[in-house]
């Protein structure tokens, strides 16, 4: 059995592993290197050993610094440990977090009561109506006992009108006017103030002095290739020797013995140097080649840092003509340069926006296989066919673009007579062989290999586009710093790629769209917000080194681009909210308010700082929506002179007495004012019935009342029951008569005049009694009657009954539900007459009375 | 801590003060140098891992300082210094036979011609190398030479020993050196090299640091503590300028203040002159450019 070793640990193992998981190139020497330092370390300050570790493993400043903060993470002071102690109870917390419901339910209750309260219908006490005067019928002169027939009721008077009760209705109406004056009155003053605080804000911003807008300034703006790629490049071109005879030099060892061999003759042996040949570079310096051309200059002073000596050319987008300078340089043609070195190899850097104006199709056409004649866009056919064979022409030649990317080559590439390459490693590197005349033709797998390096993941462009939005309006240059600090691993055509999704490719500042801005910023501040926190650090520092000179517009422009980060920052919890707020609050009432209001729009709203803006006077300072006018700051400028006075006009006039009028209106119907029932004047007038000297001449007499209480109208009409007798009756001369036919008997009467308010001054009702005989009619056993020629109401009656009926001859009809034979008789009227006494026919009371009690007489009388 | 643990570790304490009985090594410069923490730690590591030290930073922020203030420090001696040139090449850091001189004097008889020893030259890490007490050697400027002068380093520097084919001998260090390699990042140099080093760059010292040094350096001109802190500020001020090729640097600010100096400039017209009147800008725009955007600049 042998005894297994224990694994051996070495001293910080986690550590180096970690930096080596990271991406730093740790191993055995970094290891022995850290164990000299711990044997010899002697010393018990952690961090004065982190910064030793981190001298010792890194070997850039940035290396330097990513591991002296992660030696910080892993062996820094220990946090402090987080409080766990319970919180007590609160008791009262499910009350107090529902204060604002329960208020709310409070103040809605006693609005309530309020309207009811003050809304409610006042009680409506209807006075007595007039009492009926019955006129009792004279007696009938006859020895029978006298029937009183019963006076029918008076007929009602109509409901009184119900108005609506002015003395509340006008102040109310007045009231809403007024109030609807005041409301119209203060929008237009406010619309008004604010229109002149736009204009003296617009004035006092104008009065600001220039530069107006601040550039970024950064310290490595430009995406620098990395140097270990162009060393390769380099090393790739040193294969190529150049043939030219001065670039030899004295073979020392090899002359030396070459001259002791020959005697000590002087014999010299030159050996050729390694030079590099001259390479002709073709530069492309077009507008769309603003956004690389930090990043090609760069490459091309890096080359010739390597000692790689070029030769250098420029054309602006058509390559068939250069110049020896960026602009304005004299002009050559390609072919006329290319002839001065017949052998130099050709690198031309552009993106090949310049071939799209030459076409595709006449690059086709002056191919090996076109007519060479064809005409492009230009006209200039034979032209692209020269310079394609010039290039063509040429042993060693290559294109660099700087879009990594394929996907966003022009198709002009495919007709071109050289390897199209992008700036990547291994671009570069086939560039460079191409250059040298070495393994020209990369196989298919390698090819695609090199195409795929600076593909553009979907991934990548929304990467950058988050980054973009806390800019939120970036350079290109700002985006390749943004690019390089948090997304290295994106290849940087993705700028291209943003900027063509903006629909300008070639601008300088990259605008997306405000949905844009805040859908990105928001998901960066709900999915990232370390990431946020880091990336608005760097841009205040870029911030600092960009500020431009004080008391000008950009100024004050850099200072909202900085408190707004700041304000980011704060809801971040780095640094102080309510100092970050009072800034940018500041700022938003000065001359560049707008800005500052559409650039916080733009910003993630946290919901603690959206109360902390609604308390001051920016309430719309997050996410108000803004007023026509504009939500101006409350003050003024100190330039603008008083505000003037705002005075009510038509359009304010006309609108609040329509709204009052469409408010009373709509109460009315609805029932919300208080209303009171206008009451009939009931002693207007006097009405009398007088039954005449003689009969056949009864008349009433009309007569205004001597104290009415109030004007009633003279012209009146004369009612009988509920249907007008005599109308138009003038009252004015005094007192009137109107003479009452027979027909016109048995009715009450009444006069009625209308007045102003819609209520009536009427008299009393009097009866004005019928000529008939009351009459009994009785029948044996019993019977339902019905009388022929009898205009009242009420049949059948039952017997026995009691009846007005005037002097005549009446056909009576008895039926008593078959119980008898029904039967009919005919009675006549007269003075002398009243009592009518029949037995159905069949019956007998004797023999029912005997049939009912037997022993007993019968009835003899009823 | 005792004497001998303060021979093994923090050596260097980077406060210009030299061990009793030595003298204080320099350049030909006034003043003390004065260390960061950061940078004596990178320092002591170096030495104490027995790897070179690479510094970088801009120009004028005392990387060839640092190596005679080590020197100073330790009482090590004068500083053997190597400046690179691109014709370089590695064994030139230990040491150059001169053929074509001996080949000259075999020519015409010379009888020391006969000695080879007469024709070696050694160079800085060469002549460190072959000392019998311990030096400090400075290697300026490696980015410089050519590509594979770093790699073409890396035996000698791991081993500290050296052969010369031509006289047949082989040197190797008694007491490492301390080497200081200084870079100003005009090339990436190659990681083997790097693996083998310990890095740390030295940022350009803010105001207070950059009066400290003008005290120091132009101490004995007895400069008035006013023209100091005013010509401290506008300097920095002229470093803000935006898109400037080449900020200038420590050196330019010694020199200017030295033309200020000598000019006998009014501390108050310095300090309330725009930037674009600033007085002998010629001392620090370094190319015409630099010297139009300072002249367009604005306060």
């Amino acid at each position: 059995m042998t005894d297994t070793p224990p694994a051996l640990v070495l001293p910080f193992d986690g550590f180096l592993t970690l930096l080596r998981a990271r991406g730093f190139a740790v191993g055995l020497h970094e290891h022995l290197a850290l164990a000299t330092l711990l044997q010899r370390w002697q010393g018990t300050n952690g961090p004065q050993f982190g910064d030793a570790v981190a001298a010792l493993i890194g070997r850039t400043e940035d290396e330097v610094a990513s591991v002296r903060r992660l030696f910080d993470e892993l062996y820094g002071p220990a946090p402090p440990a987080p409080n766990l102690a319970v919180p007590p109870i609160d008791r009262w917390a499910a009350l107090r977090s529902r204060t604002w419901g329960l208020a709310a339910a409070a103040a809605a209750l006693a609005l309530a009561t309020g309207l009811w309260w003050s809304l409610r219908p006042a009680p409506v006490i209807p006075e007595s109506p007039p009492a009926a005067i019955v006129t009792t019928p004279s007696a009938p002169a006859t020895g029978v006992e006298p029937i009183t027939p019963p006076v029918p009721a008076a007929p009602e008077l109509p409901e009184p009108p119900r108005r609506i009760n002015r003395r509340v209705a006008i102040p109310v109406g007045a009231g809403l006017f007024l109030l609807a004056l005041a409301g119209s009155w203060a929008q237009k003053a406010r619309d008004e103030r604010r229109l002149w605080l736009r204009r003296a804000w617009t004035a006092a911003a104008d009065l600001l002095p220039g530069p107006f807008h601040f550039p970024f300034v950064l310290r490595d703006p430009v995406a620098r290739l990395p140097r270990i790629d162009i060393e390769d490049a380099a090393t790739i071109l040193g294969r190529a020797l150049t043939n030219e005879a001065q670039a030899r030099e004295l073979d020392v060892r090899r002359s030396v013995q070459l001259t002791v061999r020959r005697g000590m003759l002087p014999s010299f042996v030159f050996r050729s140097r390694r030079m590099m040949p001259t390479i002709l570079v073709v530069q492309d310096v077009a507008e769309e080649m603003r956004v690389w051309r930090g990043k090609v200059e760069l490459f091309l002073t890096d080359l010739r840092r390597q000692g790689v000596p070029l030769e250098r050319y420029y054309f602006d987008a058509d390559p068939r003509r250069v110049s020896d300078a960026p602009h304005g340089g004299t002009v050559h043609d390609l072919d006329r340069v290319l002839r001065r070195r017949p052998a130099a190899p050709l690198l031309i850097v552009s993106a090949g926006g310049g071939l799209v104006s030459l076409g595709a199709e006449a690059l086709a056409a002056a191919g090996p296989g076109g007519s060479g004649a064809a005409g492009g866009p230009a006209g200039a056919g034979s032209g692209v066919a020269a310079w394609l064979r010039t290039v063509r022409g040429r042993d060693r030649k290559t294109w660099l673009t700087p879009v990594s990317d394929a996907r966003l080559w022009p198709d002009e590439f495919d007709q071109l007579p050289m390897q199209v390459w992008p700036m990547t490693r291994r671009g570069l590197a086939q560039a460079a062989r191409d250059l040298a005349g070495v393994d020209v033709r990369p196989p298919d797998r390698l090819r695609g290999r090199i195409l795929d390096e600076g593909r553009v993941s979907l991934d990548g462009i929304e990467r950058m586009q988050r980054l973009a939005s806390l800019v939120p309006y970036p350079t290109t240059d700002l985006l390749e710093l943004l690019r390089r600090r948090f997304a290295p691993d994106v290849p940087d055509a993705v700028i291209v790629h943003l900027l063509q999704q903006t629909g300008r490719p070639a601008a300088a500042v990259l605008r997306m769209s405000d949905a844009d801005i805040r859908e990105r910023s928001a998901a960066v501040r709900f999915e990232t917000p370390t990431l946020e926190q880091q990336v608005r650090a760097v841009l205040l520092d870029v911030l600092q080194e960009s500020e431009p000179a004080p008391g000008s517009a950009a100024h004050l422009r850099w200072e909202i681009a900085t408190a707004v980060h700041r304000l980011a920052l704060a809801d971040l919890g780095a640094g102080s909210r309510p100092a970050a707020l009072a800034a940018v609050e500041t700022l938003g009432r000065g001359p560049l308010w707008e800005e500052v209001r559409k650039i916080t729009r733009l910003t993630p709203a946290v919901p603690a700082l959206s109360r902390a803006a609604a308390t001051t006077t920016m309430p719309d300072l997050r996410d108000g929506s803004a007023t026509p006018a504009g939500d101006v700051p409350a003050g003024q400028p100190p330039t603008a002179g008083p505000a003037p006075w705002i005075w009510p006009g038509i359009r304010e006039l006309v609108p609040a007495a329509a709204l009052t009028l469409l408010l009373v209106i709509g109460g009315w119907l609805g029932g919300a004012f208080p209303v009171r029932a206008v009451q009939h004047v009931s002693d207007a007038y006097r009405l009398s019935y007088a039954p005449g000297a003689t009969p056949g001449t009864p008349e009433l007499q009309l007569q205004l009342a001597p104290n009415p209480g109030m004007p009633v109208p003279t012209r009146v009409d004369l009612y009988a029951g509920d249907a007008v007798f005599r109308s138009g009756v003038d009252l004015g001369a005094g007192a009137t008569s109107v003479r009452l036919a027979d027909t016109d008997l048995g009715r009450h009467y009444r006069i009625r005049s209308t007045l102003p308010d819609g209520n009536l001054a009427v008299s009393d009702a009097v009866w004005v009694p019928d000529l008939a005989t009351v009459v009994v009619i009785d029948a044996l056993p019993w019977a339902r009657v019905s009388i022929d020629g009898y205009a009242g109401t009420g049949q059948p009656f039952t017997t026995p009954f009691a009846i007005g009926l005037k002097p005549g001859s009446y056909r009576l009809r008895f039926e008593n539900g078959d119980v008898t034979p029904a039967m009919e008789q005919a009675i006549t009227v007269d003075a002398t007459s009243r009592t009518y006494r029949f037995t159905m026919p069949g019956f007998d009371p004797a023999s029912l009375a005997t049939l009912l009690a037997p022993g007993v007489t019968g009835p003899t009388a009823r | 801590m005792t004497a001998g643990t303060t021979a093994s570790w923090m050596r260097y304490r980077g406060d210009g003060n030299t061990p009793q009985g030595h003298a204080a090594e320099t350049r030909g410069e006034h003043g003390r140098y004065l260390a960061d923490t950061r940078l004596v730690t990178a320092v002591n590591t170096a030495i104490t891992v027995e790897q070179p030290l690479l510094v970088t930073g801009e120009p004028g922020t005392g990387k060839t300082m640092l190596a005679w203030s080590i020197a100073g420090e330790l009482g090590l001696g004068p500083v053997l210094e190597f400046h690179t040139r691109s014709d370089h090449q590695a064994r030139d850091t230990l040491y150059d036979f001169d053929h074509l001189l001996r080949f000259y004097h075999a020519q015409t008889g010379d009888p020391r011609a006969a000695e080879p020893q007469t024709y070696l030259r050694f160079g800085a890490l060469g002549e460190a190398i072959r000392s019998a007490v311990q030096r400090v050697v400075l290697i300026d400027e490696i980015d410089k030479a050519p590509r594979d002068f770093p790699n073409d380093m890396l035996d000698e520097m791991d081993k500290m020993q050296f052969s010369i084919p031509e006289v047949e001998l082989t040197f190797a260090a008694v007491r490492r050196p301390i080497v200081i390699v200084t870079s100003n990042s005009e090339r990436q140099l190659p990681d083997p090299f790097l693996r083998r080093c310990v890095f740390h760059r030295i940022a350009f010292p803010a105001g207070d640091g950059l009066q400290h040094i003008l005290r120091e350096r132009l101490g004995h001109l007895n400069l008035a503590g006013r023209l100091v802190e005013v010509a401290t500020n506008r300097f920095e001020q002229i470093r803000q300028v935006p898109g400037l090729e080449k900020k200038p640097s420590t050196a330019e600010l010694i020199a200017w203040v030295k033309v200020l100096h000598a000019a006998g400039v009014d501390v108050s017209t310095l300090s309330n002159a725009a930037i674009a009147d600033l007085p002998f800008m010629g001392a620090l725009a370094k190319s015409e450019q630099d010297a139009l955007l300072i002249a367009r600049a604005r306060d």
